[in-house]
């Protein structure tokens, strides 16, 4: 599903001096894998999950999305790949604090210029299957960190991408909420979805069917 | 109190961009509004600079029964209240022109005949001689005459030995008695009513005037008098009104048509209709001034923002909110004190030049100073905006939220929200504001547009008029211009030799009346150009009339391009032995034969022996009087046969314009060398000179509405810039989640719009109380009138989200990828 051919980042120092994040990165993910990626502060992973989420655009070499080259790609047809096929969870949630959880859901539709009242059975199939009804009208000042966590995954799935990339989805979790989350993830992958995360777990990392293993901007290992 | 002083000195030093933008803001506001009030305090607020100035009244008579306004006195009128124990003086005041001859060039000279005792009702005393004898009751005009400091300096070189010289009047000769000293102004209602350069004293009888004046021969034009102490104007009005109706019962036959006397504070009477304007062009800057304020006001707030962390601090070591308020209030009135201080050093630079934009016929322009009340007023202004623009963001200081905002590293606080909508509150009264001053401007604007474009019934272009005078000597024996008959070889050579001037197409000579527009002299025009009428077959009361009149010779409606409608124009030949021939304008004739022909109606004047007058013809009616009416009747008399002292030469052609006065000066003394030839203006001026006074409020206005919308579209630019650095993070989840660059527009503009229109709302119902406010000033528009709304509503959206493009893009182009790590 994802190929990417020796694919670099790096931010200009000075004339002619470059800061490499990323160096000669070469990664291939099948349809339906759980990755997991690992390494030091500073190693390049959040960068990496960037790169894929089409958030970052300013690096060179080859990037493949299914059958799309991304690196071919114009930023704008980039933005319609990503929604149609990326879901996105951050490790500080980014829910919208003056939106309602039902508000923060259904943003990610709206962009995707869906019919309301598809929105509308989405966004309730959603709350149900994460059994967060109740919580609808809340605002995200009004929940706890899982809870908050919660939203964030709904968001990221509730347009059906096929990829779901997460970056330190458990980071500002304690220990039980972030089992759940990644439970939640085993059971989305088990359903088909292909996920990609960023983590320093070694027992989230476990979820996962393969680990890459980054250090400063190079993979150093890769463990299935 | 030093240290929070010195704080906010260090505070403003700090961010000199800042500082320096409230300043230039503030300076302007400042500025501006002082700069008005200079203007209304010589002209409104300032006593007249007599002594004891407000027991000075203008005195005004009115006809009701033939809605006569303004209708002069009759010498024995004027000893009436003269007489009545309401004043202490009473003086008739003439305005006149005059040539002062005896030198080698005669010069015009403005002349203000008054009774003798004009200079102790005023309570001036002349810096050189003496004043009039008050108790001088010699008939005729009294040999003496008072002259102005400018005339001394200008023709007499200030000659210390002034006194007792003589100079000749017309033919007559009078003996200096007194010089005024500079600065020394008539209370007039025109600048050349104002600007008089010689007094001259009579008892208004006695030759050149009536040995006998009569009760019903009201040919003073206006009057001032000093009230007794300790009577107040409601008071004297109220004996006056049972004075006015005891001498009407007495003298029924003289007021058919009602008398009645009015007392106007003499200050109004300088004033005029100039208040309106004035105190509107003060509101407007008033507004100006407070939408910088709220500009200043928003910076504040954005500012407050940054520093919630720093106040967050001082609160935890102990400051008082008190404490805080007052150090916040302290940097805002420092920054507003330093712009009262450049706006004030900037009037006092431009004062200048600033004053070219006011009219000449400004009332009390050479008043205009910075003193010490407008130093004051500035003062207070600066105080009072810095408390305005200060308030809200010490009291947000003060409400502050400590544990969250130190928690928050100074981004954002529980109060943020809150500041974010005052902030939107703010923006919307400045929209508001700016929106009606903006209508206000358009309403004048498209009134003014009206007035030039109206079709005035004459043709201006290639117009040029030049004045001159006939002298009226006091023995009229000795008058060479005393008939009609005397006249007419004079006129009929002057127009032979202007014909014959290079570039001269068509010539012809008026009284000062029969110049269109002309308000100048407006005196004179009462005296001359006004005519109390009685028609043949309408005996019956109320049939006297008073109708402008102006005195031409038959060349005269050609070369002004008036249409006849009807009937003929004058002939050269008709000469003052023939009967006495009038042409009128459609308005007349409709006004008094609505419903018959009016060729061969006849009418004549209510003075006695005076003939009858028959409508030869009648022409369509024309703006001669005012841009604004086209309908006032009008009649026009044969200069052939109504002689008249006060000339005006009208020529038409290609003609050299500096080379014309010359040419005409040479030629009309060539006829005569005692005449003075002065005032030489074309047509197209004497029409924009009689629209300055709108041409000033309207330009004033529009400088204000711009600087009004420049300053709204800086303050929404401010806020969604502001908006969009807070929303930065935001942004960036939103570009994250799937949204487009146009979602992102759409919001960032929808947020503006939202806050232009409130705004807009707001606006739109203060602008229509305040088109109603300002209805008299509309010419052809009405205060309402909704094309004006219209374009200015869309102009002032359209900047405005002009003013939220510029951060909207900058909200399109945020990279998610910085925004998404700007935590």
């Amino acid at each position: 599903m994802i190929k990417l051919k020796n694919l670099e980042r790096n931010y200009p120092l000075g004339k002619e001096r470059f800061f490499y994040v990323l160096r000669d990165v070469n990664i291939d993910v099948e349809e339906g894998e759980f990755v997991s990626i690992m390494g030091p502060s500073g190693a390049g992973k959040s960068t990496l999950l960037h790169i894929l989420g089409m958030h970052d655009h300013g690096w060179h070499g080859e990037y493949f999305l299914g059958e799309a080259a991304v690196h071919h790609l114009k930023p704008k047809e980039r933005a319609t790949l990503r929604n149609e096929q990326i879901g996105f969870v951050f490790q500080q949630y980014h829910l919208l604090d003056d939106l309602t959880v039902y508000e923060n859901l259904d943003i990610p539709l709206s962009y995707r210029r869906y019919s309301a009242s598809r929105r509308a059975a989405l966004v309730a199939d959603m709350l149900d299957r994460f059994q967060i009804v109740g919580k609808k009208d809340l605002y995200p000042r009004q929940l706890s960190g899982g809870q908050q966590q919660l939203v964030g995954v709904a968001r990221a799935i509730i347009a059906e991408p096929k990829l779901l990339l997460a970056d330190e989805p458990t980071g500002n979790l304690h220990s039980s909420q972030g089992e759940e989350i990644m439970e939640l993830f085993r059971k989305l992958n088990e359903q088909g979805m292909t996920i990609v995360q960023v983590t320093h777990s070694e027992k989230n990392a476990a979820y996962g069917k393969r680990t890459i293993q980054l250090r400063d901007g190079w993979i150093v290992k890769e463990d299935r | 109190m030093t240290a929070d002083l010195k704080f906010a000195l260090g505070q403003l030093r700090k961010s000199p961009g800042f500082t320096a933008i409230v300043v230039i803001t503030m300076a302007l506001g400042i500025g501006g509004t002082t700069a008005i009030f200079s203007v209304v305090d010589a002209s409104l607020l300032r006593p007249l600079p007599y002594p004891q100035s407000a027991r000075l009244v203008s005195i005004q008579a009115d006809l009701p029964g033939i809605d006569a306004h303004d209708a002069g006195m009759s010498e024995p009128e004027w000893q009436d209240l003269q007489g009545s124990g309401i004043f202490d003086y009473v003086s008739p005041t003439w305005f006149d022109e005059n040539n002062l001859t005896g030198s080698a060039q005669p010069a015009r000279v403005r002349l203000l005949l008054v009774a003798p005792n004009y200079f102790e009702l005023l309570s001036v005393k002349p810096q050189v001689g003496r004043g009039f004898d008050p108790h001088d009751h010699s008939p005729g005009i009294i040999p003496e005459i008072v002259i102005s400091d400018s005339l001394w300096k200008r023709s007499f070189g200030g000659d210390p030995h002034i006194l007792d010289k003589t100079v000749r009047m017309d033919t007559d000769l009078y003996r200096i008695i007194g010089v005024m000293p500079a600065g020394f102004d008539s209370p007039g209602r025109t600048a050349e009513e104002r600007n008089v350069e010689i007094w001259a004293a009579t008892s208004f009888y006695g030759p050149p005037l009536p040995d006998h004046p009569l009760r019903n021969r009201r040919n003073l034009p206006t009057a001032i008098a000093r009230l007794k102490p300790g009577l107040t104007i409601a008071a004297a009005q109220s004996r006056l009104d049972t004075l006015a109706a005891s001498l009407q019962k007495q003298f029924s036959g003289d007021y058919p048509d009602g008398w009645r006397v009015g007392l106007l504070p003499l200050k109004e009477r300088v004033v005029g209709n100039t208040r309106q304007p004035l105190l509107l062009l003060l509101a407007a800057v008033g507004l100006v001034l407070l939408i910088g304020c709220v500009n200043v006001a928003n910076l504040l707030l954005a500012r407050a923002s940054a520093r919630a962390r720093e106040m967050a601090i001082r609160r935890a070591l102990g400051a008082s909110q008190t404490r805080l308020m007052r150090q916040l209030l302290t940097e805002s009135l420092i920054l507003s004190l330093f712009g009262g201080c450049a706006g004030v050093a900037i009037l006092l630079l431009a004062q200048g030049f600033l004053l070219q934009f006011v009219p000449e016929s400004f009332p009390r322009l050479n008043e205009i100073s910075i003193n010490w009340s407008v130093l004051t007023f500035a003062l207070l202004m600066s105080i009072l905006s810095g408390v305005i623009f200060g308030v809200a963001p010490a009291l947000h200081a003060a409400r502050l939220d400590l544990s969250h905002a130190l928690n928050q590293e100074g981004r954002g606080s529980t109060s943020s929200g809150e500041r974010a909508r005052t902030r939107r509150t703010l923006v919307v009264i400045e929209f508001a504001l700016s929106l009606v001053l903006m209508i206000a401007a358009g309403l004048l604007v498209h009134s003014f547009w009206d007035l030039l474009n109206v079709r005035l019934g004459f043709n201006p272009q290639s117009v040029v008029s030049i004045r001159t005078r006939l002298p009226y000597p006091n023995d009229t024996s000795i008058d060479k211009y005393a008939t009609a008959a005397q006249e007419a070889p004079f006129i009929g050579e002057l127009l032979r030799r202007f014909r014959l001037l290079p570039g001269v197409e068509e010539a012809a000579l008026g009284d000062p009346a029969s110049i269109p527009l002309d308000q100048s002299q407006r005196d004179l025009n009462i005296l001359e150009g006004r005519f109390f009428l009685e028609f043949e077959g309408k005996q019956q009361s109320g049939a006297t009339s008073m109708v402008e009149r102006s005195r031409v010779t038959p060349g005269y409606f050609h070369l002004l391009g008036l249409s006849l409608l009807r009937g003929r124009l004058f002939n050269e030949s008709e000469s003052n032995s023939a009967p006495q021939v009038a042409i009128v304008n459609e308005a007349f004739a409709r006004t008094y034969w609505p419903n018959e022909d009016a060729i061969g109606k006849r009418f004549k004047s209510t003075r006695a022996n005076s003939p009858w007058i028959t409508i030869v013809g009648i022409i369509a009616n024309a703006r001669t009087q005012s841009v604004a009416q086209s309908d006032m009747p009008q009649i026009y008399l044969n200069l052939y046969q109504a002689p008249a002292k006060h000339l005006a030469i009208f020529l038409r052609g290609r003609l050299n314009q500096a080379a014309i006065p010359d040419q005409v000066r040479h030629q009309v003394q060539a006829v005569d060398p005692t005449l003075p030839v002065f005032g030489a203006q074309t047509l197209t001026q004497t029409l924009s000179d009689s629209l300055s006074q709108q041409r000033f409020s309207m330009q004033m206005i529009a400088l204000f509405a711009f600087t009004a919308l420049l300053l709204a579209a800086i303050g929404i630019y401010g806020v969604i810039a502001y908006m969009v650095t807070e929303r930065t993070h935001e942004i960036g989840i939103r570009f994250a989640l799937g949204a487009q660059r146009q979602d992102i527009l759409q919001i960032v503009i929808g947020q503006g719009l939202r806050l232009v229109l409130v705004g807009a709302g707001v606006g739109l119902i203060c602008a229509i109380i305040v088109g109603q406010i300002m209805a008299n000033l509309l010419y052809g528009v009405r205060p309402t009138d909704p094309l004006t709304f219209l374009i200015v509503a869309l102009l002032f959206v359209a900047v405005a989200l002009l003013g939220c493009y510029f951060p909207a893009r900058r909200a399109m182009n945020v990279d998610p990828i910085v925004a998404l790590r700007y935590e």
